[in-house]
């Protein structure tokens, strides 16, 4: 096969090399993904069974993955830019949810998530969705992933300004199958855009991150690379630069094109995320390429910015609008029903409401008049979304999980609820702390990063039967805390787990006042962690207070 | 006992990505023999990665799970491995009792009534040998290949194994091509199973493995009379990365046959 004219890399890997080495770049040199689309009624005529899975991994691009157990459904991931969604957008999704087993998922990057559809629904499925103005387009596969940003980006006081619009503008050209080239990248990539105060939209785990800035009247973003999660987490690295608002769609492209276009970078799928090139080249080298494409110097912008403090617009705010309020409407493990998807429909058609989708797997309506505001809550509790409740349970997320993903070990969603009911019924109502539970080490849920991270293990017995176990991850954290976090614990059975994290939150109300619950981690080894999780206190504190033990006489 | 933390074991994994699979070897042998082996089914990565072990360390350890319906062909192999190597392959058997009941209970050949049966088959005969196995191990080395099948892409030479109790699974061939490992069996005369010769693309037990004609869907080399199976690969067992296990849990939750089939 000969090599692709876009092919323009410095580090010289021949193209007969990577296609050797790598089975990805050679099923997507066979056939370009976006083609699968027009070959969907033959392969629904031979049937599941006899689709090839290079055909199944193709249909990644426009979204769909197997089901476990890989028997004929499949999940469907809908991109919302920016995580709005119109509530006629809502309304669609939600029919269609009650139609496939009556569940749908809010996802961290701003989706939404059906199940159970098979190769023969999907005509009219994507049907239905562009119908309602929605897409699927590269919401999986090697491809832009849905452009996450704030979820009230033009709502909050004290943003930096509205890039909405600069958001729209990427997703419009990043999901547009007709550029195919940005359909064949070397591996998934992950944008995000936004002048969010608190940063909730995480720019420190993102491939590109446009953070946004304002120097005066000037409008724009300083821009970080290369940062992600996954088994090799990153933080991203600032390439120390400002652009103009207008520059955003330029400046992505050619970060993009300088990483796809370098064979280098797809002679192995696990080491192809942007994340890697940036380790090899570093940040300097990155800016300096990105100049000599642009052609033009870039305005230097030394300080990364710092969110103000950690906030994931949960609860009720005030909006920049006067006499209009957001409210952030936890949903425990971003489960919702069919049902209740219709019934945010309803309620924001019937108010005229803004619906948005956060990246803790909250719902948020916004454009509410203060005189609606009370009546908006009590339907929305009705339908099953009470505001009340604690910010750990507003603020965790766990990822897709049992029984629907082929990656995990365990139902991430069930045990999070689980756990923190646990928790909460023995310590009351935790405000401070939020917890990612995940059931791979994939990461969907941020488990390096979440204050308390929880990756699915198993402890087989030798009977054969299995034991849910977890890993522990402390000392992660995001915005003015970013970092990755430690193994603390590496196979602890789940019931454990329940009392360790009790012993280790009491044991951090009663030490501080810290900071943080990350200033807390981050204060003692993983070897005193782990003493106060099993003990409930450190060793030493241990002896100092127990009593001599008497001797029967 | 030796046992890296997830982070170190996938930083190494990126690090030896670029690295021959003798260096994976060479790096596995060094850090965990005599607590690492070879999980061998006699495949031809198999032989590969034992004949590259062995010039590393001829103490290499392997082991193999008799399920007790396996090929002559691979018995002979074994043998082979014995007087070429003086390696004795450390072989595993089922768990009589369970293997008595479910036969008992199912008759013989019940992998070929339907998914959930061949499944509890496969996890009496295969998975519970193997997990005892493992159970012993710091880590373990496997044949799997990213080519093998389009959704195992992601295979890292080196991994946690979560599903076997964070043990490290090595697999030094990941990025090998069928034609690779062919061209070293006959670059370094590494003696090979038979049943490639009959066109058998896929190595397992005998009633549920067939020979492949060119031209033919691979996968119709293993459990083709199935409907409604869980799509897989059919070349490397799926039972070594994992996935298996995962498709196991879930078949068995709906089926009934689990709890007659172990009973003892």
């Amino acid at each position: 096969m000969h090599t692709p004219e876009w092919v323009k890399g410095s580090e010289s890997v021949p193209w007969e090399e990577v296609l050797r080495r790598n089975p990805r770049e050679r099923m997507k040199a066979e056939k370009h993904p976006v083609d699968i689309l027009d070959e969907l009624p033959e392969l629904i005529r031979r049937g599941y069974e006899n689709v090839p899975e290079e055909d199944i991994v193709r249909l990644q691009w426009y979204g769909l993955y197997h089901d476990k157990p890989r028997v004929g459904y499949f999940m469907m991931r809908i991109k919302l830019p920016g995580g709005i969604l119109t509530p006629a957008q809502c309304a669609a999704i939600g029919e269609l949810a009650r139609r496939f087993g009556d569940y749908a998922e809010l996802t961290t990057r701003q989706d939404i998530q059906l199940h159970w559809i098979r190769l023969e629904d999907l005509p009219e499925v994507f049907a239905i969705l562009h119908a309602a103005g929605l897409t699927t387009n590269a919401a999986c596969g090697d491809t832009v992933r849905n452009i996450t940003g704030c979820p009230v980006a033009g709502l909050d006081r004290f943003e930096a300004f509205d890039s909405t619009e600069d958001l729209l503008r990427l997703a419009a050209f990043f999901y547009d199958a007709a550029h195919r080239d940005y359909f064949n990248l070397p591996r998934k990539h992950k944008i995000t855009i936004s002048a969010c105060a608190y940063h909730c939209n995480y720019p420190e785990i993102h491939d590109i991150a446009f953070v946004g800035v304002r120097e005066g009247a000037r409008e724009g973003y300083t821009v970080w690379i290369g940062g992600g999660l996954s088994t090799n987490p990153r933080i991203a690295r600032p390439l120390g630069v400002f652009i103009p608002r207008q520059q955003v769609l330029t400046v992505a492209r050619a970060i993009l094109d300088i990483w796809r276009e370098e064979p280098a970078n797809r002679l192995t799928f696990v080491k192809a995320r942007l994340k890697f090139f940036v380790d090899r080249i570093g940040p300097e080298e990155y800016r300096r390429r990105l100049e000599e494409r642009l052609g033009h110097v870039l305005e230097d912008w030394p300080q990364p910015p710092q969110p103000v403090r950690r906030e994931f617009h949960t609860g009720i705010h005030p909006q920049k609008q006067p006499d209009r309020f957001y409210v952030g409407f936890p949903v425990p493990a971003g489960k919702v029903n069919g049902d209740q998807l219709l019934g945010v429909a309803r309620i924001a058609q019937e108010f005229g409401l803004r619906v948005r989708i956060s990246q803790r797997q909250n719902l948020i309506l916004a454009d509410i008049p203060r005189e609606s505001l009370v009546a908006v809550i009590v339907t929305m509790r009705e339908i099953g979304f009470p505001l009340q409740g604690s910010w750990m349970r507003a603020t965790s997320i766990a990822c897709t999980s049992d029984p629907y993903c082929n990656f995990s070990l365990n139902s991430s969603k069930e045990l999070l609820v689980d756990l923190i009911d646990y928790l909460e019924s023995r310590l009351g109502p935790i405000q401070d702390i939020t917890i990612s539970a995940d059931g791979c080490p994939h990461a969907c849920a941020h488990h390096w990063v979440g204050d308390i991270g929880l990756q699915a293990s198993y402890l087989r017995k030798p009977d054969g039967s299995v034991e849910e176990a977890l890993m522990v991850i402390l000392g992660g954290g995001y915005g003015r805390e970013a970092k990755i976090g430690r193994v603390v614990a590496k196979r602890v059975p789940v019931a454990e787990v329940k009392t360790y994290l009790e012993n280790l939150i009491r044991f951090y109300r009663q030490s501080g006042p810290w900071r943080s619950f990350h200033e807390f981690t981050n204060a003692y080894s993983d070897e005193a962690l782990l003493q106060i999780m099993r003990n409930g206190c450190l060793e030493e504190q241990k002896a100092a207070t127990s009593v001599p033990v008497e001797v029967e006489p | 006992m030796t046992r890296l933390d997830e982070l170190e074991a996938f930083e190494l994994a990126m690090e030896y990505e670029d690295q021959p699979a003798e260096a994976v070897v060479s790096w596995a042998l060094d850090l965990f023999h005599p607590r690492v082996a070879l999980a061998w089914s006699g495949q031809a990565e198999d032989m590969v990665i034992l004949d590259m072990a062995w010039r590393i360390n001829p103490d290499v350890r392997a082991f193999a799970v008799d399920t007790g319906r396996m090929h002559e062909e691979t018995y002979a192999l074994m043998e082979e491995v014995r007087q070429k190597y003086g390696i004795a392959i450390e072989v595993v058997f089922p768990d009589r009792h369970e293997i008595e009941a479910m036969v008992r209970n199912f008759g013989v050949n019940l992998m070929y009534r339907d998914v959930a049966y061949r499944i509890l088959c496969c996890e009496l005969r295969k998975v519970r040998p193997l997990v005892r196995a493992l159970s012993g191990l710091d880590a373990w080395f496997t044949g799997l290949r990213r080519e093998q099948w389009a959704s195992r892409q992601n295979i890292k030479k080196i991994e946690i194994d979560h599903d076997h109790g964070q043990i490290v699974k090595v697999n030094p061939l990941a990025d090998w091509s069928s034609e690779e490992v062919w061209r070293y069996i006959r670059t370094h005369e590494v003696p090979y199973n038979r049943l490639y010769d009959q066109s058998y693309s896929s190595i397992g037990c005998k009633p549920c493995t067939r020979p492949v004609q060119p031209g033919e869907d691979p996968r119709s080399g293993r459990w083709w009379w199935e409907i409604n199976a869980p799509k897989e690969c059919g070349m490397h067992c799926s039972i070594e990365t994992g996935g298996f296990e995962k498709i196991m849990e879930a078949i068995l939750k709906e089926a009934a046959v689990r709890g007659e089939g172990a009973a003892r």
